[in-house]
């Protein structure tokens, strides 16, 4: 059927619209009369609110003073629309189209409503100080939340559709004047590469792998938030958030190393504090990478960095245990794995139970049968412990644990310094959209990388980032008088 | 990408085959942790070789003590030491591991044989290295000091490692050499080393270890370790011992001593003094043929204690406190000095490194006899003093009217 415009009768207008949406259950096709002519609604069930459109559609078009003009009948903010395919899609995004006896337009009205999950506090990144909420599958209300955080007309909101068969709404979310053009403009051209190119995006996961320049990196430079504070904090800094519709999570770029141990909290705790918690979680990274590798290496090779006393008490531990040191570390580590991935599946409930109780159960009986030592217990332990002081790290810390285990078990201490060398080394190379992640380092961001100085301080943005207005247009505060 | 990929497969492969010295891994269950070593030689020319080693399951390991010592001492001899350290390491079924070692024990027959093969064979060694300190075994069977009641310490090692490392101000009268000091002052020319020293001596009071609740076996009633005196060598062999007041003077001379207490009769009660910031300057004067030292002392020193009626406020009882105390100095030096010039001949101050530095010329003439010339060289004692603190109180307690 080769036919580009609407038809003008309502019975060509129906046959048009089944053979394009076909034979689907949830489709709704609404024939009826008015009283001056036919008409059709079409529309999927479920996406749309029916009580809506009983009263803004509907009644007013089947009432008796309905004047033959359905654009000044319907009750609702509407596109009257010729194309076919568009009609389609609009009703494929869940719109409501209406047909009319010789109007040979659809009429589009927004009248969508389905079920979704209201604004809750995400379960990866929860705060004691600071707001709670969270984004959720729907992409306008993260905007919104979004834009009740900065009321300004720089905020932009760039819509993009991706993916062939998905159609999903992508969001640019930036600040216009702050953002770093380059970067804005790099993104926007790997977008449009995907685009329509890829059958699906069901998840910013899907856009992340697709723009992502570090493929083979454990580290990437895209970063990833469920809270809309944190996107605020990003954009004002001169980054991009990218949303998608249908997932809560929210991808930034670019992302620095240091970003991964902050957190928005540490913003709103006073700095000495704030910086303390950073040089923690520093710690706790360092542990959780290196501590593995670095005791094998000192337990197996370099026996002699450790009081007598202590090594007495780990080879009175490991004469009751069959495995090399090594062989018990990689083992322990193994089985955290097992039961940390049991544990993030099961029901919340039940998963806390198997992580915690799991570990210490069989951790426990481990020790008390003799199969591995208890200070490799201790090892393993507090490597898992601290490596949920850096969530975002999770990838990174798992393949670097690894190497560094590698290079312990092969070459005692010198390997993990060669292991530390190479780490560095790749670490350095890493950009994200043309910004190097470790960038935080360099002197002029000193201020907000690995301690944070009092917010009067910070005057200026990230230069790594931002290229234009990097002063921040605060006041100009002197720290004795409180004002100039 | 692919020349990255090699460089980087170029690290990964180099690197392993590059360290091969790292490739000695041992599991920590594997090993034997030695805590102190001595070193004898029999008089059947056999070397002895015993070996302090810590107990993992003793006290200082896991399962808190049970009954267990926390160490077991290892015996083996052989024609040479590292023959009988094998053979330690085989009798233990342990790979014996050297890099927790505190002391080196010796014995005087051990330092009057073949020293600079034996310091060879402790520099030679990868696995064995320089902190250890060497001690002087004084004593009829080396084997008894690890019987010996120590202190609050579980073995012999930790004892004399604790002494060195806690007491030190608190022991004048002794000398803490780690094995690389001795060779340092081996190798150095016109100075001789020394050795700290530690004998047995008896129980005299019982009273300190009367607790019968804390008794574990006859130990606590053995003889006692007494770590004081130096011994001092020449030429790379024994040469004799210095007691505990001749080392106090050696320390002194040698600027090492950091804390020491003197009772002089000035007056008419006894005065405890305490010296420290001790500074020693040693002279070499030569004129024509005849070399002369002068050692200048310089000190600070105060009162402890006033036994009698002497106002140590005022400076002119304070002059006589002064001159009395230069005096028994320079008699106490007096003595050590001539001891070793005369008895030892040995030059364990170093003067000749003085000497070597102040007239080069003069050293290279006197050199190859400089023991011999030491011995009848003239040397001057001066002792400067200065009496800076007196305590909290100025009048002595016992005033004249009492």
């Amino acid at each position: 059927m080769l036919i580009s415009g609407i038809p003008s009768k309502i019975g060509d207008c129906e046959k048009l619209m089944q053979y394009e949406l076909g034979q689907s259950d949830d489709l709704v096709f609404h024939k009826f009369d008015t009283v001056k002519g036919g008409a059709l609604v079409v529309f999927i069930d479920g996406l749309v609110n029916k009580d809506l459109i009983d009263r803004d559609v509907m009644t007013p078009l089947k009432s008796a003073q309905f004047d033959g003009n359905p654009t000044l009948a319907v009750k609702t903010p509407f596109k009257d629309i010729c194309d076919v395919k568009q009609t389609v899609e609009s009703i494929l995004s869940g719109n409501v189209a209406v047909f009319y006896e010789g109007f040979e337009k659809a009429l589009i009205a927004e009248l969508r409503g389905w079920e979704q999950r209201s604004v809750e506090e995400p379960t990866a990144e929860t705060v004691i100080r600071g707001p709670k909420e969270g984004f959720t599958e729907n992409i306008r209300t993260n905007t919104s939340l979004i834009r009740r955080k900065i009321k300004t007309a720089d905020l932009m909101i760039e819509n993009l559709s991706m993916g062939l068969h998905t159609n999903t709404k992508v969001n640019l979310v930036y600040i216009q004047g702050i953002v770093n053009r380059s970067v804005l403009q790099e993104l926007k051209k790997r977008l449009s590469a995907i685009g329509s190119n890829v059958d699906a995006i069901l998840e910013t996961g899907y856009i992340e792998q697709y723009i992502d320049e570090n493929a083979f990196s454990p580290v990437s430079g895209i970063g990833i938030t469920q809270k809309p504070d944190n996107v605020a904090t990003s954009i004002l800094e001169g980054r991009v958030a990218v949303l998608c519709d249908g997932t809560p999570h929210a991808l930034i770029v670019p992302e620095l190393f240091m970003s991964n141990i902050q957190t928005a909290e540490d913003y709103y705790n006073r700095s000495v504090y704030a910086s303390a918690m950073r040089l923690l979680r520093l710690f706790g990274l360092f542990i959780t990478v290196m501590l593995p590798g670095l005791s094998v290496a000192i337990i197996t090779f370099n026996q002699e960095m450790l009081p007598s006393v202590f090594l007495t008490s780990i080879i009175s531990a490991s004469q009751k245990t069959p495995m090399p040191v090594s062989a018990e570390i990689i083992l322990l580590t193994i089985m955290f794995e097992l039961l940390r991935e049991a544990g993030t599946r099961l029901p919340k409930a039940v998963g806390s139970a198997i992580t915690i109780v799991g570990s210490l159960i069989i951790g426990e009986a481990a020790v008390n049968a003799g199969i591995v030592s208890e200070p490799s217990v201790i090892i393993v332990a507090l490597t898992a412990v601290s490596s949920f002081m850096v969530p975002n790290l999770f990838e990174f810390a798992l393949i670097y644990r690894l190497f560094y285990w590698i290079l312990g078990t092969l070459m005692g201490i010198i390997g993990i310094a060669a292991g530390f060398f190479i780490m560095m080394t790749q670490l350095i190379s890493v950009k994200s959209f043309g910004v190097p992640i470790l960038s935080s380092f360099s002197k002029q961001e000193l201020k907000d990388s690995v301690v944070r100085f009092p917010l009067r301080r910070m005057v200026f943005r990230p230069v790594s980032i931002v290229k234009d207005n990097v002063r921040k247009k605060t006041r100009q505060f002197s720290d004795k008088r409180g004002s100039v | 990408m692919s020349k990255r990929l090699h460089a980087l497969l170029l690290v990964c492969i180099l690197t392993p085959v590059l360290l091969t010295g790292c490739w000695n891994q041992k599991e920590p269950n594997n090993l034997a942790i030695l805590n102190s070593i001595v070193y004898d030689l029999r008089d059947d020319g056999q070397y002895r070789v015993i070996a302090e080693i810590l107990n993992p399951s003793g006290p200082g390991g896991q399962e808190g003590g049970g009954g267990k010592s926390p160490n077991l001492t290892a015996i083996s001899q052989a024609e040479n030491v590292r023959i009988a350290l094998a053979q330690i390491s085989q009798s233990i079924e342990s790979i014996l591991f050297g890099s927790h070692n505190k002391v080196r024990f010796f014995t005087e027959s051990f330092m009057q044989g073949d020293m600079p093969a034996a310091l060879d064979f402790l520099l030679r060694d990868h696995l064995t290295d320089e902190t250890p300190l060497m001690v002087l075994i004084r004593a009829q069977d080396p084997v008894e000091i690890y019987s010996a009641s120590l202190g609050l310490s579980d073995t012999v090692g930790d004892y004399i490692d604790k002494l060195s490392k806690l007491q030190a101000k608190n022991m004048p009268k002794a000398v803490f050499i780690t094995t690389l000091d001795f060779i340092k002052d081996y190798l150095l020319e016109g100075k001789e080393p020394v050795m700290g020293v530690v004998e047995l001596v008896e129980c005299e009071e019982k009273s300190t270890s009367e607790d019968k609740t804390g008794e574990q076996g006859g130990k606590e009633h053995g003889p006692k370790l007494q770590y004081e005196g130096l011994a001092a060598f020449r030429e790379g062999r024994f040469a004799g011992y210095l007691d505990g007041t001749e080392t106090r003077a050696y320390n002194l001379i040698t600027g090492n001593l950091k804390s020491a207490y003197y009772s002089i009769a000035a007056g008419d009660g006894v005065t405890v003094l305490e010296v420290d910031k001790a500074k020693a300057g040693i002279t070499a004067n030569v004129d024509g043929d005849e070399i002369s030292f002068d050692i200048q002392l310089n000190m600070n020193i105060g009162v402890i204690e006033e036994g009698g009626t002497v106002d140590v406020s005022k400076d002119e009882p304070l002059d006589v406190i002064e001159s009395a105390f230069n005096a028994m100095l320079i008699k106490e030096l007096g003595a050590a000095v001539e001891k070793v010039q005369h008895e030892l001949k040995s030059d364990i101050f170093g003067f000749g490194a003085v000497l070597r530095m102040q007239h080069p010329e003069t050293w290279k003439q006197v050199k190859e006899q400089w023991n011999d010339t030491f011995s009848v060289c003239p040397v001057r004692i001066s002792v400067v003093s200065d009496v800076d603190r007196t305590g909290e109180i100025k009048e002595p307690f016992l005033t004249e009217d009492q």
